[in-house]
C-alpha cells in the first residue's frame, strides 16, 4: 500500500514537472533567411538567379529604371549562355525596349533600331522557331503599324503564314512570387497564366486584313484565317474587319452563323457582328 | 541492503517523510504552473489586443492608400466630363495620361475604353494583346458600368509588370448623363507590402492582408521581396487553415516545429482580412524566463522541502524512538531506566507518564519478589515438613521393630533362640534404614552426572545379561528389540544403569506373578514436543533434533491417570513397600541429561515407560 502511494507521488511529480516544463514550449524561432548572390553588372547590382528562366523572369518584371531592366535582360547573355531559349527571349525584349517606354511616342530612329535587333536576333537564334516567330511577327507590326510600310509589313506575315503555321503566342511563366498571389492556385484575373489559342500566324493574318489595300489578298488571308484558325478570337476580329469593308463584307457572310455557333467571340464582338451584318 | 530499505520503506519514519514531501510535490509545482498558466493566459490577451490595434492601423493606412487613388481616378474623370480632356482624341488621351504617370509612378497603368471596344492605355499595351483586346470584357470595365460609381476590382496580376494590383474605375458621362467611356488606374499594392514591412510586430512578426473569396494573399512584407521562398505562404496557410477550423479569430498554431500567434480582423469597405502573426516565442520570450525560474525554484522548493520533512519526520520519530529503547530497557529488566525527552510538547508528557509507569513497575515487581520469596519460603518449609513426615513414617516402623526386638534381646528370660531371631530383625531393619535414607539423600543432593559417550544399546545387555536368566526363572520373559547399531549419546553411565533398573524393578513389581516385560531401543526423528537443546559439549554440534528412545514396558496392573499425574512426584508410591523416591530419581535423573520421560498406561493392561536421549551429531 505504502508504496504503491509512493510510487503514485513520484509519477505524480514526474507529470506535474513535464506539464510544467514541456507543455506548449515555444522554440526559439527565426524567420527563415535565403539570399541570392548579388552580381554587379553595368553598373548595377543584380540578383543571381539559380535558373535562367528565373533570370529572364525577374528581368521582365517591373522596372522604375528601364537601364537597370536593359541590364538585368543583358546579363543573362553572360551567366546563361547556354540557355538559348531564354537568351532568346531576352533579345526579343531588348529589340522591344528600342521603342521607348511607349512606342507610340516613339521616333523613327527607335523604330529602325528596333528592326535592326530583331534581324539580329532572326540571324543569332535560328534554331528556336518560337524566337523567329515573334521576331518576324514585330517586325511586320513595325513596319505595318508604326511605319506605314505595308508592303514589306505584310510579306514578313505572309512568311510567318508559311513558315510558322502552328506557333502559339508564347506567355510568360509567373516571376518567382507570383505563387504567393496564388497561394491556392486560383486562375482568374491571371493573364500571364492563362493558356492561350493564338497563334502568331492567325494575329499575322489578321494584321494582313487590317493592312491589305488589296482584295484578293485580303480575302485569301481571310480564307486561310477561316480555313485554318476558325476557332480563334482572331477570326471573329478578322469578320468584323471584314464586314465594315462593303466591298468585303459580302464574303464573309456565310460564316458569320458558323462562328457565332462556335460561342468565341465575347457577347460586345457578337453583338458588333450582328450589328454589322444588318448591312447586307 | 536492500533488507534495510525494506525497513525504512515501512518505518513510520518514511510514511511521514513521504506524506509530506507528497504534499510539497503537489502544492509547488502546482502553484508554479497555475502562475505560469496565468501569466500566460495573459500576455495571450495582451497579445491578442496588441495584434487586432496594429490590424486595426493597418486598415487605416491602407483605406487611407486607396482612398488616394480614388481620388485621382475622379480627378481624371473630371478632366473628361470639363472637356479639359477631349474624349475622341486619342493622341490628347495619351498624353495627359503620360502626364499623370509622371506625377504618380505607383500608377502602373491607366486605361480608357469605351463602349465601342476602344482602348487606349498608357504606357502602351505589348501589340499582340493589344490586337485582341477587348475592354469591355475587363472587370474594372464592367465593374464601373454595373456600380455607375467608381470601382476596385478583386486583385490580379498585372501582364506588364508581374506584379499584384488592383484597378480602380470611373464610368464618365457626357452632358446628358450618359456612359461614355470608363476609365481606370491599375494600382501596384506591393507599396502596401512595403508598407507592412516597415511595420515592426514583436521581433519577428509580420501583418499580411489577404482575400476572403479566393484566400490570395495581397499583401505581405515577403511579397515583392527577393529571394522569394513558400515558407511564409506555407505559413500562413496553415494559420489559416487551423483558425478556421477552431472558428476562431486568434490562436496559435503550429508549423514546422514552431508555435505562432495569429489574429485576424476584417478590413472595412472590402472583403478582405488583416492578420498579424508572430512566433510565440517572441511574446512569450519573458513568461518563458519566468517559467524557467519557476521550475528552478519548484526544484530547489522540492528538494529543500523534501529534506525538510526528513528533519520534520526525524523529529516526529526521535521521542518514539527513545520510548521504544526504553521499553526494550525495561523489558531486559533494566526498571530503574528512565527515559529523557526535552520537547516542550506531547512527547515530553508521554515520557514522565512512561517514567511514571517503569516507576510503578518497578515497585509492583519488587513487590512481586518478596511475596515469590515468602511464598518459596513457605513452599520449602512445608516440602521439609512433608519430607519429615514422610522420613518419619519411614523410619517409624522400623525403629518400632528395633525397639521391640531389642526389648527382646534384653530379656534374659527369652530363648536364645528368640533373642538370635529378634537381633536379625534388628539387622534388617537397620539395613532398610540405610537404604532408605541412602534413597532420601540421592533425591535430596543428586549427584552430577559424569557425561561420556555411551552407548546404551551396550549398556542394557550389560544391566540385564546378568539378572535374566534369574528372573526367567520366576517366570518373567525379558524381550529386548534393540537396533542393531544404537547411536551414542552422553550420559552418566552409572546413573543410567540406575534408571534402568529402577524401570525394570517397577515394571516387574507391577507383575507379581510374571509375564512379559519388553525393552525397545529405537531412534525418533524430528523433536516431537521436545524443546530441550543438547548439553553443549566440546567437539559436538547442539541443535541435533533427533532422540534415542528407550522404551520399557510390562503387562502389569496399569495405572489411571490420577496415578500417572503424580508418579513422578517425591513419596508417591502405589506399594505398600514403596517409599515413592524411585521414579522420582529417575524423572531427576532424565532431567539432568536433558531427556524426557513418556508414560503411557491403561489399567490391567500394563504401562510404558519411554526414556528419550537427545542423540550425538558428530561434526561432517
Amino acid at each position: 500500500m505504502l508504496k504503491k502511494t509512493a510510487d503514485t507521488a513520484v509519477l505524480i511529480f514526474l507529470v506535474i514537472i513535464l506539464l510544467t516544463s514541456c507543455s506548449e514550449e515555444p522554440a526559439s524561432f527565426s524567420l527563415p533567411k535565403s539570399e541570392l548572390p548579388m552580381i554587379s553588372f553595368q553598373g548595377f547590382s543584380i540578383p543571381r538567379f539559380p535558373t535562367a528562366q528565373g533570370q529572364l523572369n525577374f528581368a521582365k518584371s517591373g522596372f522604375a529604371n528601364p537601364e537597370k531592366k536593359k541590364a538585368a535582360l543583358e546579363i543573362l547573355f553572360e551567366i546563361f549562355p547556354e540557355a538559348r531559349l531564354q537568351c532568346g527571349n531576352a533579345a526579343l525584349y531588348l529589340a522591344y525596349m528600342n521603342l521607348g517606354n511607349d512606342y507610340r511616342f516613339a521616333e523613327s530612329q527607335n523604330y529602325h533600331n528596333a528592326i535592326s535587333d530583331y534581324h539580329a536576333v532572326i540571324e543569332t537564334f535560328k534554331e528556336h522557331p518560337q524566337i523567329l516567330v515573334k521576331a518576324y511577327w514585330y517586325l511586320g507590326w513595325i513596319h505595318s503599324d508604326l511605319l506605314n510600310q505595308t508592303k514589306p509589313g505584310l510579306s514578313y506575315f505572309w512568311h510567318i503564314v508559311k513558315k510558322y503555321p502552328d506557333i502559339k503566342t508564347g506567355i510568360s511563366s509567373p516571376v518567382p512570387w507570383v505563387s504567393l498571389v496564388y497561394p491556392l492556385k486560383e486562375n482568374k484575373n491571371q493573364p500571364v497564366r492563362q493558356s492561350t489559342q493564338n497563334k502568331w500566324a492567325s494575329l499575322a493574318l489578321l494584321e494582313i486584313i487590317r493592312h491589305s489595300r488589296d482584295r484578293v489578298e485580303t480575302v485569301k488571308a481571310f480564307d486561310t484565317l477561316w480555313e485554318k484558325y476558325r476557332g480563334t478570337v482572331a477570326t471573329g476580329i478578322g469578320i468584323n474587319l471584314m464586314l465594315k469593308d462593303k466591298s468585303l463584307g459580302q464574303k464573309v457572310m456565310p460564316y458569320i452563323q458558323p462562328y457565332l455557333a462556335l460561342k468565341i467571340a465575347n457577347p460586345f464582338l457578337a453583338r458588333e457582328i450582328k450589328e454589322n451584318a444588318k448591312k447586307y | 541492503m536492500q533488507k534495510n530499505i525494506s525497513i525504512f520503506w515501512h518505518s513510520f519514519q518514511a510514511r511521514v517523510f513521504l506524506a509530506l514531501t507528497l504534499i510539497v510535490i503537489i502544492v509547488i509545482p502546482g502553484t508554479g504552473y497555475f502562475c505560469y498558466l496565468q501569466a500566460r493566459k495573459v500576455a495571450v490577451q495582451q497579445m491578442q489586443e496588441y495584434a487586432l490595434g496594429t490590424a486595426a492601423q493597418i486598415s487605416k493606412r491602407v483605406e487611407s492608400f486607396l482612398s488616394q487613388h480614388t481620388s485621382s481616378v475622379k480627378l481624371i474623370k473630371s478632366f473628361f466630363e470639363n472637356q479639359h480632356i477631349n474624349h475622341s482624341d486619342d493622341k490628347q488621351i495619351l498624353q495627359y495620361f503620360r502626364l499623370i504617370r509622371k506625377d504618380h509612378p505607383e500608377f502602373v497603368n491607366i486605361n480608357f475604353g469605351d463602349a465601342t471596344g476602344r482602348f487606349l492605355m498608357s504606357p502602351a499595351q505589348i501589340p499582340e494583346v493589344h490586337k485582341l483586346f477587348d475592354p469591355r470584357v475587363r472587370p474594372w470595365y464592367k465593374g464601373a458600368m454595373e456600380t455607375k460609381d467608381v470601382h476596385w476590382t478583386n486583385v490580379y496580376l498585372f501582364a506588364s509588370t508581374q506584379r499584384p494590383g488592383m484597378t480602380v474605375s470611373v464610368p464618365i458621362y457626357d452632358t446628358k448623363g450618359t456612359v461614355r467611356s470608363v476609365c481606370g488606374i491599375d494600382i501596384d499594392i506591393s507599396s502596401i507590402s512595403k508598407f507592412l514591412r516597415g511595420i515592426k510586430i514583436g521581433k519577428q512578426g509580420f501583418a499580411y492582408i489577404f482575400e476572403n473569396t479566393q484566400g490570395r494573399v495581397i499583401a505581405h512584407p515577403s511579397l515583392v521581396q527577393l529571394p522569394w521562398n513558400s515558407y511564409h505562404i506555407d505559413l500562413l496557410r496553415t494559420c489559416l487553415t487551423n483558425l478556421n477550423q477552431k472558428n476562431k479569430t486568434f490562436g496559435i498554431s503550429s508549423f514546422q516545429g514552431d508555435n505562432f500567434f495569429t489574429a485576424y480582423t476584417d478590413y472595412p469597405g472590402n472583403d478582405w482580412t488583416v492578420g498579424v502573426t508572430l512566433p510565440v516565442s517572441d511574446f512569450l520570450e519573458n513568461i518563458l524566463a519566468i517559467k524557467k525560474a519557476i521550475i528552478s525554484l519548484v526544484i530547489v522548493g522540492i528538494l529543500l522541502s523534501s529534506f525538510l520533512s526528513y528533519l520534520l519526520a526525524m523529529t516526529i520519530v526521535r521521542p518514539l524512538k527513545i520510548l521504544k529503547k526504553g521499553i526494550e530497557r525495561i523489558a531486559g529488566g533494566d526498571l530503574e531506566y528512565k527515559v529523557n525527552i526535552n520537547d516542550p510538547d506531547i512527547a515530553s508528557s508521554l515520557a514522565g507518564s512512561f517514567n511514571q509507569m517503569a516507576s510503578s513497575l518497578e515497585k509492583s515487581t519488587l513487590e512481586l519478589k518478596s511475596t515469590y520469596a515468602e511464598l518459596a519460603q513457605k513452599e520449602k518449609l512445608a516440602a521439609v515438613g512433608q519430607m519429615t513426615a514422610s522420613i518419619a513414617h519411614e523410619i517409624k516402623n522400623p525403629l518400632g521393630i528395633i525397639l521391640g526386638s531389642a526389648q527382646l534381646i534384653s530379656n534374659m528370660e527369652r530363648p536364645m533362640e528368640m533373642r538370635e531371631k529378634a537381633a536379625e530383625f534388628i539387622m534388617e531393619e537397620i539395613d532398610r534404614l540405610n537404604k532408605i535414607l541412602t534413597s532420601f539423600l540421592d533425591f535430596a543432593k543428586p549427584a552430577s552426572p559424569n557425561f561420556q559417550r555411551i552407548n546404551i544399546s551396550n549398556l542394557m545387555e550389560e544391566t540385564f545379561i546378568a539378572i535374566e536368566e534369574r528372573f526367567n526363572e520366576k517366570g518373567y520373559i525379558i524381550d529386548r528389540e534393540c537396533t542393531a547399531k544404537a547411536p551414542f549419546v552422553m550420559a552418566d553411565q552409572g546413573q543410567i544403569k540406575e534408571v534402568l533398573w529402577n524401570i525394570f524393578l517397577n515394571a516387574v513389581q507391577a507383575m507379581p506373578d510374571g509375564g512379559t516385560l519388553t525393552i525397545r531401543i529405537d531412534i525418533e526423528k524430528g523433536s516431537k514436543g521436545i524443546d530441550e537443546e543438547i548439553i553443549p559439549l566440546k567437539g559436538v554440534t547442539q541443535h541435533n533434533p533427533d532422540f534415542l528412545t528407550v522404551s520399557i514396558m510390562d503387562q502389569g496392573c496399569g495405572m489411571t491417570n490420577e496415578q500417572m499425574e503424580s508418579i513422578l512426584d517425591p513419596f508417591v508410591s502405589f506399594r505398600d513397600m514403596g517409599i515413592g523416591l524411585g521414579l522420582s530419581i529417575v524423572s531427576q535423573i532424565i532431567k539432568s541429561h536433558k531427556g524426557q520421560i513418556r508414560i503411557k498406561s491403561s489399567p490391567g493392561k500394563g504401562t510404558c515407560f519411554t526414556l528419550l536421549f537427545p542423540l550425538i551429531q558428530e561434526e561432517s
